[in-house]
Parts: C-alpha cells; structure tokens; sequence
C-alpha cells in the first residue's frame, strides 16, 4: 500500500472545503461508473506528453482511447501531438474554456449531442485541474467528474487517491481491461 | 420652485452645480455653473460626462463588458469565514447565513483583492507625494519634456482635469481614496449582493488604481528627475553577479524610492559613490536605477532569499510592498541590519526616527538592535550608508547557504518523503534532484535553481530540516555566480510623436500589436519563457512594453553572442520595439499609451469620457496584457484597470488562482454584435477580442493566445491580414494546424494573408463561411453618427 493513500490533496495546503471527492480505491468503482454514464469526455492536459511518477501519460491515454468509450479533446498545444501518436482527437481547447462550457447547462457539447454524463481528466497540472474542478462542482453541481491523475483532486465528484506510478498504471490497466470485456 | 435640467456632483468634498436652465419664483438662468471647493479648470477640450466617476457612474459600461465577458469562477474553498455568524458552506448552490451565495461570495473576494491592491498603489502614491511636496513644492511643474504635451492621460480621462503641478495630483488622489472607502465597506456582510455589481466595482478599482499608478510614477519622475519617455534610456547591469562583493552593499527592497533615493544623494554628497554598491530588488530597484543609473539591480522578487543568503548585503533598507515577511530573520541569520523605512511595514521593530544617526548606527553595528524602523527619508541615507561602511569589516560576508562541502551531507540527510514537493507550488521534483545531489551531481539541483520562484515553502516542510532552497541555490551557483545581464532602465511615458507614428498602423492593424509583459516573477515553469513569448513578438514587429519583475526578468537570457534583449531591440515605441516603462507604478504609461492612441491619433476626446475611449480602445486597439508570474493583490487592481479600459489580460498558470476568469464564448454569435457607427446597424463583428482575463496553461498556448487577442473589429483587410498572418503561422508552429476558428476572424475574402489564401479558402469552404461587413464599431448607441 503506498504511503500517499490518504484522501489528502497532494499539494498539501490545497483544503477544499466540506465536499470532497469519493476516492476510487478499486478499479471496479470506476468501472462501474463508467458504465452507467453515456456521453463520457476524456480531457486531455498539457502534461500529457511527460513522463509523472515514472509513467508515460500518453500510454494511459492510449489505453483509454482503446475502448472507445471517451470522446477525447485535449489541450491545444497537445492536440496534435496526440493525434500524431494515433489517439483520435475530438476538439482542442484549454482547460479553463472547457471548464466554463461545461458549467454551462446550455451547451449541448462538442458534436451538437447534448449534455455529458462524465467527464474524467488526465494530465494536468495539479493545480490547474484543482481550480477547473472547483470551479464545476461549485457551478456545475450536476455534472460527474473524475481525476485520473495520480495525485488526489478533492474538487472532483471521484478521484484517485495519491498513487506512485506503479499502482497508477495498473489500476488505469485493469479499468480499461474489464471496460474491453463489456 | 427652481428646476433643475442638468447637474453632476463631482465628488462630496468638490460640489459642482451645472444647470442648463434655472426657473424660479426669484431667478431665471441659463447655463449656469457653480462650483464649491475646487472649481474645474477649463482648458481647450470640452468636458466629458463623467468626470470624477462615482461607483455606479461607469456600470452601464461594466455590464455591456460582463455581458459578453462572464465570469468563470474557481473557488478556493467552499467556506466563508468572514463574519462569525459563520463559517458557512456555500457549496454548489447554499447560501450563507447573511444570504449572499458562492457567486457573489468570490466576486466580493475578486474585489477585496482589487481594494487592497488599489489601496496599496494609493497609500504608495500618497506617502511618495507629500514627500515630493515638502521636499519641492506643491507648485513643482509638471513638466514630462518637449515630446510630452499630453501627460496625464489616465488622470484627463477619469477624472477631467488637467494637473500642471505636483500638487494638482492631490485632487485625483483625494478622490481616488475617497472612492477605495467606499469600494471596501461594499465588501462588508450585508452589503453588494450580486456578482455583477461585485464585478462592475472590481472594474472601478481597476479604473481609480491606475490613476494611482499616474500620480505616484509622474510626481516621481518630474521631482526626481527620472528619463522622460527616452528611448534611449541607459542601460543597467542586473544580477547577482553584476554586485561587487568587495565593496559595502546596501540591499534596497520594496517599491517607495525616497529611501533609495537618499541612499544615492547622500554617497553623491559625501563623495562615496561607487565605493558602495546600491543594490536593489522589485520596483525600488527599477526606480533608484531610474534616479541613478549606475545603481545596480538584483533581481525580481523571487531573488530576495537567494540574495540575502548568498551574504552580499550589509544593510538591508526595506520601504513597502513585495518585501518578504521573514526578511528580518534572514537577514539576522547573515548579520546584516535591517531598516525599515515605511509606516506600512514596520516589522516589529523600534522607531528610532529621532535618534541621532551615529548613536543608531553604533546599536545596529554591535548587534544590540537588529533594526530600526527610521522614517525620515532625507537622513536615511547617511544612517544606511554609516552603517553599511562600519558592518562591512565584520560581517566578512558571512552567507547563510551551504558551502559546497555540506552540500553533499545535506543531500543525502533527504529520505525521499517528498513533503517538500507537495509544498513546493511548481510541484518541482525536489527529492530526486536530492538523491543525485548526495552522488555529487549537481546538475538537477541547477535545474531547480530555474524554475524555483524562491518561495522556501520546501523547508518549512522537510521533516528532516533539509534548507531545501539553500542546497538548491548552492547546486546552482555555477549559474547564478555569472548571472549579469544588460537592462534599459525604465523609461516612463511614451512620448505624444511616438504615438502619432505609431497609432494609424495600430488602430488599422499594421503593427500587429502592442504586448505588454508585465507583472511579478511567480512563474510557474521559470522566467525563461517570458524571454522566449518577448522575443518570438519582438521579431514579428510587434510592440513590446514591460514594467516590474517581468522587465527585469526579460533581461536576465543572453543569446549566443551575450547579449541581452535590451541590447539586442531598440528602446522606442515602435514596431519590435521593446519598452521598460519602469516600475509597478509605471504601468500607469501602458494604459496610457493606449488612451493617448485615441486622443492623439483618432482626436477623440479624452476629458472625462472613459466610456467612449474605452470602447475605443476594446473595438480598435490590439493592446494585450500578460502578467505571466502575477502575484499580488496590486496585480490583480492592475488588471482590473485593464479589463475596464477594453484590454485583455493573460496570466500564467499561478493567476488561475485569482479564482476566476472573464470569458467570451467565440461560437455564441449574438455575444459579438456590435453597432456600426456610420448606420446604427447591429452588425456581427466577430469574437475579438475573445476573452477579457483568461489564463494559459502554457508558454505555447499563451503564444497563440496573445496573436488572436491583438485582433479587433476595427482592423481594416490589410491590418488583419497582418494579424491572421501571425496568428496562423503561430497556430501551424505550435498548434500544428491552422487555427479552428479562423473562420470567424476573416471577414472578406481580402482579409486573408496572400501567401495563405489557397489554403485558407479551402478550410473556409469547409467551414461554411461567408463574407461579413466589417463596421466602424461601437458599443455604445450614443456614439452612432447616423440619427
Ligand atoms: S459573511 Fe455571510 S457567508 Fe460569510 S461567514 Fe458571514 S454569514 Fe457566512
Ligand atoms: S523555494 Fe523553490 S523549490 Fe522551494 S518550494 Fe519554493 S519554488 Fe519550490
Ligand atoms: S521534504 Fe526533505 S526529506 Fe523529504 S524529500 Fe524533501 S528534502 Fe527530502
């Protein structure tokens, strides 16, 4: 068990407040709400193209993308990167326009198709996720989110908890492996 | 009983009665004006309809920008904890015990930022001008040189006067604090309630701040006798390694120069100077170097640790703003005396203002005071210096870092927790860097050095009580024993030529922008990349200004043949020109090279008509803001005054934690309509600029982000041509592609760059696109020509 387990935020003074992310200990919790949700967005971060805790990002996303259950937009300047490593690309825009579109119940998405049900993160830098996701729990109350990032994000409806890379890789692993089964 | 058809309070303290037409049982009259207290001064330009604005004279402008401009808010936590009927849970939708909700909770925390910010630049203004007053006298002219006609743009427009002495600044000044009261009690339990009124006074701190800024830079620049919007201001060193160690420094840190200043008259007078090094930090240290040019600047703030701890100083001289609130225990743990020389930042200490000077110096230089604080700025200088000369045969320099030695032990102390990462804000991988530093390789530690902001959160944090920051300025001193560059000291306003050449092609698009890096030295990923975002403009004949930190981090790169890019582009405001207006205060010369375009060039007028030329300037003028490492509560009032003005503002990744943002949606049309002043017309006039604050995750997106912010509705074809040029070709260098929303920034066909029209025609088909009408565009219905 790693030693950053506890549902602390990682940046140790980043206290959000009384409503706190559900922490995914189990890749089927995450399976399961990947599954009851439709219309699910993957958005992607500029440090989608590093190296965290020892893990490729891009490898993570590349598994993701596989089940073809995301529609996946990423940062502008990762975009095309990302699409040059064969991950398909729905949409580039930054972090702070998606956040304020998707606070907005009157956006109908990037294709015209409606509301999404889930939208998960992958890749960002900590505190600028730490502030997107407070800025839609606050004012998007209904919308689900999940961090993907090793790190806790105490602003998502779930999250990982703090991970070492070993255990981030295998757990993205084992979601993606049972979601391919469905 | 008399009928008034027309009056306008100026301000409570100054009454002003106009009447169009007064009928009474005892008198008839017509156009009749009269004043209590100050009376207007006419002077060739009509007066505007609001001079001395009150909190909701400007509001109508607020909410047409708020319209098109939302606030996204970003809480940092779901509590209140303002009053003791809470703490409250505003969580999602709860109201608090006074009733007020998260929206109007964070923009009342966006407006208490801004207040304080104001209040600062205020106070600053304040402190600096009773001095100048007392010392020159309120009838001191002002008097910005032969090239400067026009010289208090901010001060004209806001407030309708036109101030021919120092002590005419104390109106605006009066005013302006009048006014900040009045901002703050709003923020106080029961009172503004909603997010757009929070707003719309957030945009009047910004206005009145600026005026601050106006007063406090010109007061000093014709007292002090600072360049007056030269070009060819000199030229500086900065760096820890432009200090010579062998002489006495005294270290000068804060933003009020007076104490600086006597610092400079005081070696002059007794014939010392150059046998004792002036060495400042933040905005004092542009503004000694503006009075002196041969005193030498340290750094950004960022540089206060690394500097005190590196042993150079001998006395530290702090006046106000920025200063670290643990300066006194470092500069304790270096021996180096401390005097505090504003009322604002006292630091415990006791006030020996009245003392004579050798009876404190003998207390500070045998250690039986630490410090003094010592608020007379004409004798400061001789205590400073005295002290400096007598401490510097003891201290021996002595430094407060690691020598390379213990560098090696302290390392490998490190158990690899990485507490200090999760403090650290830039998240840097401090434990590895660690690991290789017990090896002996100190190269990760030099890495750090870069991108650390020196905030020392990292050793409040190690459990090990490793001095985190220490060991790693220590690992770079490779690095920092070479950091010398070349800086063009501040040269304050643009002149009134400058602008007349340059704003045709800026108001018509030609020049492509003007760019403006200004703000604190909170990077997220080091200062090297402001240096790379100048650069990449300053080559493409943009207009570079900057002020504060960021101007002294914009000298601190050399390229290939050691120059810095103060060495390598010209002074002027002009086409790849790069402009150091000067300090904080100075900035007040960027919103003013902006509203003098449209006095100048366009002949509007300026006189108490902030509406019409701030819409001017949103609708004509590509000026953008970056504060990439914005920090403080004065940048945020900075900004504030930007927004109001029409100019976007873009921060780096830490001034997402200015909580929030204004955003325009591009692909909501009905948010771009403007009218067209020769017809009425509601036209479309596309999303420029896009967003009023936003910021960049990166250097890369900031890039795009900053070409695409420069285009404006009024941009003639060839002008936006110009822009789309360097907007796409940016977009294709660090986007990869054409940019997906081009087609809402062409508008006729002979928009598009000639070099790219096939391709651009293509992605247009594509798109669907059609040709747009391009307007003489307005906000404001009165300004329609057409009746
Ligand atoms: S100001 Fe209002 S929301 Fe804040 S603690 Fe007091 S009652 Fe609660
Ligand atoms: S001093 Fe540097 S390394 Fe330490 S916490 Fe601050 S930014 Fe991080
Ligand atoms: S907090 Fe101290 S012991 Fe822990 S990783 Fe950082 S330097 Fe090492």
């Amino acid at each position: 068990m790693s030693m950053y387990r506890f549902p602390e935020p990682w940046a140790t003074a980043e206290i959000p407040g009384p409503k706190k992310a559900a922490i995914l200990s189990r890749p089927e919790s995450l399976v399961a709400i990947i599954k009851r949700s439709n219309r699910r967005l993957l958005a992607v971060g500029s440090k989608a193209l590093d190296k965290v805790e020892g893990i490729d990002i891009v490898e993570l996303i590349r598994l993701l993308s596989s089940t073809k259950l995301f529609t996946i937009v990423a940062s502008r300047n990762i975009a095309y990167k990302l699409e040059g490593k064969g991950i398909p690309i729905a949409a580039s825009i930054s972090v702070y326009e998606l956040g304020d579109r998707l606070r907005d119940g009157n956006w109908t998405g990037f294709d015209g198709g409606g509301k999404y049900g889930l939208t998960a993160f992958i890749g960002f830098p900590y505190i600028t996720l730490w502030l997107v996701l407070s800025g839609l729990k606050h004012f998007a109350p209904s919308l689900s989110t999940v961090s993907l990032d090793p790190y806790y994000q105490p602003h998502a409806s779930w999250s990982l908890p703090n991970v070492r890379g070993g255990e981030w890789y295998s757990f993205i692993k084992r979601v993606v492996d049972s979601l391919e089964v469905m | 009983m008399a009928s008034l058809s027309r009056w306008k309070v100026m301000s409570k303290r100054d009454f002003n009665l106009r009447v169009k037409k007064l009928v009474s049982d005892i008198v008839q009259a017509e156009e009749l004006e009269i004043s209590f207290g100050r009376i207007l001064e006419e002077w060739e330009e009509p007066l505007g309809p609001t001079p001395f604005p009150s909190i909701i004279d400007l509001r109508r402008w607020d909410q047409i920008l708020l319209e098109r401009y939302k606030p996204f808010y970003m809480p940092f936590c779901d509590l209140c904890c303002l009053c003791t009927m809470g703490k409250c849970d505003l969580t999602a939708g709860k109201r608090g015990a006074c009733g007020i909700d998260m929206s109007a909770q964070q923009s009342r925390i966006v407006l208490l930022a801004a207040c304080i910010g104001a209040a600062t630049h205020t106070s600053h203004a304040r402190h600096l001008l009773e001095y100048l007053i007392s010392r020159y006298g309120r009838n001191h002219p002002i008097d910005l040189g032969g090239n400067i006609y026009l010289e208090a743009p901010i001060i004209r427009l806001v407030c309708g006067i036109k101030p021919r002495t120092i002590g005419d600044l104390e109106d605006a000044l009066s005013y302006v604090e009048e006014q900040i009261i009045s901002l703050l009690a709003a923020t106080h339990t029961g009172q503004e309630d909603s997010w757009i009124d929070f707003e719309s006074k957030v945009f009047h701190t910004g206005m009145l701040d600026h005026v601050a800024l106006e007063i406090a830079d010109i007061a000093q620049i014709v007292a002090l006798g600072y360049p007056k919007g030269d070009p060819e201001a000199p030229l500086t060193e900065i760096g820890l390694a432009a200090i010579d160690q062998n002489k006495p420094v005294i270290l000068v840190v804060g933003h009020n120069v007076p104490s600086a200043a006597s610092i400079v008259d005081y070696l002059v007078k007794s014939k010392m100077y150059g046998s004792v090094e002036v060495a400042g930090i933040c905005c004092t240290a542009h503004d000694v170097a503006r009075y002196s040019p041969t005193a030498k600047i340290v750094g950004p703030l960022s540089w206060q640790l690394r500097f005190v701890r590196s042993g150079l100083p001998d006395v530290v001289v702090a006046d106000e703003q920025c200063i670290r609130a643990d300066i006194l225990l470092e500069a304790a743990r270096v021996k180096a005396p401390v005097i505090a020389t504003s009322v604002e930042k006292c630091m415990g200490l006791p006030d020996a203002t009245g003392e004579p000077i050798d009876s404190i110096v003998e207390k500070l230089v045998s250690g039986s005071m630490q410090g003094v604080v010592f608020l007379d700025p004409e004798r400061v200088g001789e205590l400073a210096v005295k002290t400096a000369l007598k401490v510097f045969p003891h201290r021996q320099k002595v430094r407060s870092l690691p020598s390379d030695e213990e560098l090696k032990v302290l390392a490998s102390r490190c158990r690899g927790c990485r507490f200090c990462e999760r403090a650290c804000p830039n998240n840097l991988p401090i434990a590895e860097a660690m690991s290789t530093a017990s090896k002996g390789d100190f190269n990760a530690l030099a890495y750090l050095y870069e991108v650390c902001i020196g905030c020392g959160k990292c050793e409040g944090a190690c459990p090990r009580n490793i001095p985190v920051h220490s060991v790693i300025v220590q690992g770079a001193r490779k690095i920092w024993r070479n950091e010398r560059f070349k800086i063009r000291v501040g040269r304050g306003p643009i002149q009134d030529v400058e602008i007349r050449n340059v704003g045709r092609p800026i108001v018509f698009g030609e020049i492509p922008g003007v760019i403006a890096f200004v703000g604190c030295s909170n990077y997220y990923n080091g200062g090297r990349e402001i240096v790379e975002m100048a650069e990449e403009f300053l080559k493409r004949n943009y207009i570079v200004v900057t002020s504060g930190c960021a101007a002294m981090t914009l000298a601190m790169a050399k390229d290939e043949e050691g120059r810095s890019l103060y060495e390598k582009y010209s002074g002027a405001f002009d086409a790849g020109g790069l402009v150091n207006v000067g300090s904080c205060v100075s900035n007040s010369h960027i919103a003013g090279a902006a509203i003098k375009i449209a006095a100048i060039f366009a002949k509007r007028n300026l006189r108490a008509n902030y509406e019409e030329i701030a819409d001017y300037i949103l609708n004509r003028v590509g000026a953008v803001g970056v504060a990439w490492g914005a920090m403080s509560q004065k940048a945020a009032a900075i900004a504030a005054g930007f927004w109001r003005l029409g100019v976007p503002v873009i921060v780096g990744p830490h001034g997402a934690k200015y909580r929030r943002f204004l955003l325009g949606r591009k692909e909501d049309e009905s948010s771009w309509y403007t009218y067209d002043a020769r017809t009425g017309d509601r036209v479309y006039a596309g999303p420029a600029p896009e967003h009023l604050f936003v910021a960049a995750e990166g250097k890369e997106e900031a890039i795009v982000m900053i070409a695409k912010l420069c285009m404006r509705p009024n941009d003639t074809s060839k002008g936006r041509a110009i822009k789309l040029s360097h907007y796409i070709d940016l977009s294709k260098k660090f986007f990869g592609s054409l940019p997906d929303d081009l087609h809402l920034y062409v508008r006729r066909e002979a928009d598009i760059p000639l070099t790219l029209k096939s391709e651009v025609i293509k992605f247009l088909k594509e798109k669907g696109w059609s040709e747009k009408p391009i307007p003489d565009p307005t906000l404001l219905p009165r300004l329609v020509r057409k009746r």
